[in-house]
């Protein structure tokens, strides 16, 4: 396999990390602790998706075809965006019913271990619920498509990705600049960063910090549901799928610089890459195995991560 | 006539059972600088902080122009007409200057924020040329000028600051304390806590003597400025000549 | 009678498992009770006890890594040993950080053994997995007896390490570990010893897992990468959470208690649905655990995780 294809189907892995990381920084930045069931709200994700895509083909007849040559159809996209309301809901309903009383009292330590107890009760509900056997979206299966000119190609081999592919770059992007404007010019992302440096001080500046918070899981819980989408449909809807995903979380987040935005991002990106290089190297099966290899380096040589600036 | 801070018999702690502060009573008027002095320990600090909402009360009472403001969440405070200011820590190191300032000015109608940013920038001229500056690289007389206009750019009533000259040069100090009679003036009451005894009795009206976390002695800032009893009470801390 | 013989043999498998969790249950208690080291990957520990002894006291199998054939004393040794080594990796990167990422990199640890497990086939067998004998076994004849003969043993080392583990406790390296924990500036005046400490006490507790992961190997005769799931990880914990951290009678206590209701929910579960929903009783059976646990931790802080005071960072 040529090399720019490697890396090609590492920005996509890449991407669907950084939706990840980008809200376990989040909520690490604002509630200061590591929070184990962050993958399972993107395994929610993709099964609240499931459940609306059945709904809305069966119920509202929406074309379960794709749009143009994509496996996305306009019903996958409904079903994607009401995953999103669902999963935000699901953060928000997390830190009310378990987060916030045990953040009145203990340390970050019990909220880590409560997240821990929360991650495997969600994960097997979907097991319950849903039962063990991975799913798909859609059983179309896309045609990859060379996207260098003949020329390029002729030297650094061909890239070849499936419109689906494309469309999950594309929509990462789009997401990624939405929130970076959202957290430097509006004032509610204003003060989500307030809040994520001194949340006594955001107060005294009129902050309501539950307000903050809400949104955060919010945030949080809609990218973990795009992340779900495009994992379901690069790979499959399975139980495990959060799981599987949290150890790239946390090092993609781990990576950029644990709370900084725009570290988990590129946090995400590389470690997308790392892994698919790591996979054409060693195969499949030991894929987590780079992002612990990447973790432990990050934390040896710079554990503020590339791009943190506190402690 | 009552008074616009009007606090009775507080009592306040990080910890149930443990007050540090335990039933103080003091009073702010219209358009008066009061201070707040006492040793080390005193519970100066938590006694503002209680009156911001920051620390719980677990008794007494804080009134701010007769509405009963006890318990009444942090956040709420500033659109009530009441700011505080912390000694430490108090800008958002990762904010700009102009960014602090439009944060402040969030909870104000849309309409007048843009003004009340320009209002705040105009009081401080040094502000102003640094409005797109990281708040953390200012410098330290810099840092606490943003933070008092902060505290006034939702133009409360009364403005709590806590050791406003901590750290700062004796220049710097006297510039601080000149500004904050500026803003009495502007017809902002201001309730003080200060170390710096002898600046802060050269500007204020009157003043309380905390000690183990109840009002000692009170008075307009000249009894106080004679009593030798405050000097007596700053031993080891500022020599009762210099508070005398 | 034979009802009865039945009865008192299930107990004694139910007991040996048990005391079985008790060990590695002692060997967390010592990293989160005593030192307040955040570990996450307790199955992966457990794991690389269990796959030592494998391949250690196994029988040579062709295309096979191990197959020493050692006698179990010295297989257990190796055991706790090897999983010395293991945590070694994880403790010296990350035990001067934030606690935050001991918890993340011991997570990312027992996921990678899980993926040694399910994948090295050389090494661990893959899916399917690796025997070994059980000690004297066949010398004791009857498996009944045996099963009596291995709690014994396993009594034998629970109170070993009780006895140990409180010794160590009253000693001064005992008390330096619980002042790591009660005091980060105190810990932090420590410096590098702190580190050091810490990084003493994570070895030496999560040796004391391997030595679980080893017991449970032996008993059971036959691993599988099945067997160290991040459900194992829950279950120590969720043991010593209710039996009270720091307190080693609460660790063994908790093992025991924990383990008769997840056995008892487990066969309620059985019971109650159909054959063709096994498998999803028992994710049902892990959601309702979590869920107790959750509440637990809300509605009863104070004494069960030791809680400590904090006041604002800031201002």
């Amino acid at each position: 396999m040529p090399l720019v294809q490697v890396l090609a189907d590492g920005l996509v892995v890449g991407a669907m990390i950084a939706l990840g990381a980008v809200g376990l920084t989040l909520v690490y930045a604002i509630l200061r602790f590591a929070n184990f069931a962050h993958g399972e709200l993107i395994a929610w994700g993709g099964y609240f998706a499931l459940s609306l895509l059945t709904l809305a083909t069966g119920w509202l007849g929406l074309e379960a075809g794709g749009i143009g040559g994509l496996s996305i159809g306009w019903a996958l996209l409904a079903a994607l965006a009401g995953a999103m309301v669902l999963t935000a809901a699901l953060g928000i309903g997390l830190d009310a019913l378990l987060f916030r009383s045990l953040r009145r009292r203990g340390g970050a330590i019990t909220l880590i271990i409560a997240s821990f107890g929360a991650a495997l009760a969600l994960r097997n509900l979907i097991a319950f619920l849903y039962g063990p056997t991975p799913t798909y979206y859609s059983r179309a299966i896309p045609m990859a498509l060379p996207l260098l000119p003949e020329e390029v190609a002729a030297v650094t081999g061909q890239i070849r990705m499936t419109p689906d592919q494309l469309f999950i770059l594309g929509l990462t992007a789009v997401l990624v600049v939405a929130l970076h404007l959202f957290l430097s010019r509006s004032t509610l992302g204003r003060a989500m960063r307030a809040t994520a440096e001194n949340p006594d001080l955001a107060r005294l500046f009129g902050i309501d910090t539950r307000v903050v918070i809400r949104w955060t899981w919010a945030i949080g819980g809609m990218l973990a549901a795009v992340a779900g989408v495009c994992f379901g449909l690069t790979a499959q809807v399975r139980p495990q799928m959060g799981f599987d995903l949290l150890l790239p979380l946390f090092a993609a987040a781990i990576l950029g610089g644990i709370g900084s935005f725009h570290g988990a991002v590129a946090g995400g990106l590389i470690l997308g890459v790392a892994e698919s290089i790591g996979v054409h190297l060693i195969g499949a099966e030991y894929r987590q195995a780079v992002a612990f290899v990447v973790l432990i380096a990050v934390l040896i040589a710079r554990p503020a991560g590339l791009f943190g600036e506190r402690d | 006539m009552s008074a616009l801070l009007d606090v009775a018999g507080l009592e306040a702690g990080y910890e149930p059972g443990l007050p540090i502060v335990r039933g103080a009573s003091l009073t702010v008027g219209e358009r008066e600088i009061v201070v707040l002095l006492g040793p080390n320990g005193a519970g100066k600090s938590t006694l503002i902080k209680a009156i911001a909402g920051l620390v719980p009360a677990s008794g007494g009472s804080v009134r701010l122009d007769g509405r009963d403001i006890t318990g009444v969440r942090a956040d709420r405070l500033p659109g009530m007409g009441l700011a505080f200011v912390p000694q430490t820590e108090n800008v958002f190191g990762t904010l700009t200057v102009r960014e602090n300032l439009e944060l402040a000015a969030a909870i104000l109608p849309r309409s007048r924020r843009a003004e009340a940013v320009a209002r705040a920038l105009a009081l401080f001229p040094d502000l102003a040329a640094q409005a797109g500056l990281r708040a953390r690289r200012l410098s330290g007389g810099q840092r606490q000028m943003l933070a008092t206009a902060r505290g006034l750019i939702v133009a409360p009533r009364l403005i709590l600051l806590d050791e406003p000259s901590a750290g700062l040069s004796p220049k710097l100090v006297d510039d601080v304390f000149r500004q904050l009679v500026r803003v009495r003036d502007s017809g902002v009451s201001i309730l003080l806590v200060e170390q710096n005894v002898r600046a802060a009795l050269a500007i204020a009206d009157r003043g309380y003597v905390l000690v183990d976390g109840r009002e000692r002695l009170s008075g307009r800032r000249d009894e106080l400025e004679g009593n030798p009893a405050v000097g007596a009470l700053f031993l080891g801390g500022v020599p009762a000549g210099e508070a005398a | 009678m034979a009802d009865l013989l039945g009865i008192g043999a299930y107990l004694v498998f139910f007991l040996v498992v048990a005391l079985n969790y008790a060990v590695a249950c002692l060997g967390l208690n010592l990293q989160w009770g005593y030192t307040g080291l955040f570990n996450v990957g307790v199955a992966g520990f457990f794991a690389v006890g269990a796959y030592t002894t494998a391949i250690l006291a196994g029988p040579d199998y062709p295309g096979q890594f191990g197959g020493f054939g050692l006698p179990f004393p010295l297989a257990w040794a190796g055991a706790m040993a090897m999983t010395g080594l293991v945590a070694l990796v994880v403790a010296v990167p990350t035990l001067r950080l934030r606690h935050d990422y001991l918890a993340i990199a011991t997570f990312g640890i027992a996921v990678v053994i899980q993926l040694v497990a399910q994948n090295a086939q050389w090494l661990t067998g893959g899916a399917f997995g690796l025997n070994l004998p059980r000690p004297l076994f066949d010398a004791v004849g009857d498996p009944v007896l045996w099963n009596l003969l291995y709690l014994a043993l396993s009594v034998l080392v629970v109170a070993v390490l009780y006895v140990g583990l409180e010794t160590l406790a009253q000693s001064p390296w005992g008390r330096v570990l619980r002042a790591i924990r009660e005091d980060e500036a105190a810990a932090r005046s420590l410096g590098k010893s702190a580190a050091l400490f810490r990084i003493q006490a994570f070895v030496l507790g999560s040796m004391i897992m391997g030595l679980a992961g080893a017991m449970y190997a032996s008993f059971v005769g036959f691993i599988s990468a099945q067997d160290f799931l991040p459900i194992l990880t829950f279950q120590v914990w969720t043991m010593l959470i209710v039996g009270g951290s720091g307190n080693n009678r609460g660790a063994i206590l908790g093992a025991i208690v924990v383990w008769a209701l997840w056995t008892l929910s487990g066969r309620v579960m059985g019971l109650l649905l159909p054959a063709e929903m096994q498998a999803r009783g028992a994710a049902l059976q892990i959601v309702l655990i979590g869920v107790v646990l959750a509440l637990l931790l809300v509605f009863r802080p104070g004494g069960i995780l030791g809680e400590r005071r904090q006041v604002s960072r800031h201002l």
